[in-house]
């Protein structure tokens, strides 16, 4: 292919937006204790 | 902007049209010169100059560019265009193979498609080369006059085949103002 007269040189990083964060999966989420609700004492 | 030595630092890959060459188990290889597969994920282009060899034969060598492929005063990297290719005559196809006519994708085994750039990018007023490149959505037409195994090129690589190719460049088509080249005539 032929690309013309080359016009820009750049350095192009992914975009960071685009990476995955880690998910907490619901086995490493923090257990949590039921609270009792104040009408129901 | 930030200026790294000259060179522009962006945020973000550049798309791309170019062809593909569909090998066996849905592999994606070059197209013209070579027979390299491609990674669905992350390919590095490396530089192979055709230099004479022994007797009459030509060699491929590697070429180790300071800051390697693509370099400015070379031919290499991955390439792809702005725009869809048109096809060419039939006396200038033999220089220019990358000529067809997009609506022939899929015959003869080779696939139009959008790559994605990024890493070190030298951008032209008619396409670009990159350091870094992988495929992001295929265009095959619905009735082929060769078979294309689509099923196994979607297993591979997890892109879009699309048979309306103005789905394609609707969806995918390269960003001019990302770019930073004129708009399209």
């Amino acid at each position: 292919m032929r690309i013309g007269e080359i016009v820009r040189e750049v350095e192009a990083v992914p975009d960071p937006r685009i990476i995955e964060a880690p998910v907490e999966s619901p086995e490493t989420a923090p257990a949590t204790k039921p609270v009792d609700s104040p009408a129901g004492r | 902007m930030i200026r790294d030595f000259g060179r522009e630092l962006v945020v973000g890959g550049f798309r791309g049209y170019r062809w593909w060459r569909v090998g066996r188990g849905g592999w994606l290889e070059s197209p013209f010169y070579g027979k390299s597969r491609w990674n669905p994920i992350r390919n590095l282009a490396e530089c192979f100059v055709l230099r004479p060899g022994r007797l009459w034969f030509y060699a491929h060598l590697r070429e180790e560019h300071e800051g390697g492929a693509p370099a400015p005063s070379c031919d290499c990297g991955f390439y792809a265009l702005h725009e869809l290719p048109t096809q060419a005559p039939d006396y200038r196809r033999r220089h220019t193979p990358w000529e067809l006519d997009p609506l022939e994708s899929g015959d003869a085994g080779l696939v139009l498609g959008v790559a994605e750039a990024w890493g070190r990018v030298l951008i032209g007023t008619e396409g670009w080369r990159a350091q870094f490149c992988k495929p992001v959505a295929l265009f095959v037409r619905a009735r082929t006059m060769s078979k294309i195994d689509a099923p196994a090129i979607e297993s591979r690589y997890s892109i879009p085949i699309l048979s309306d190719l103005q789905a394609l460049v609707g969806e995918w088509a390269p960003d001019r103002a990302a770019l930073g080249i004129a708009a399209a005539v």
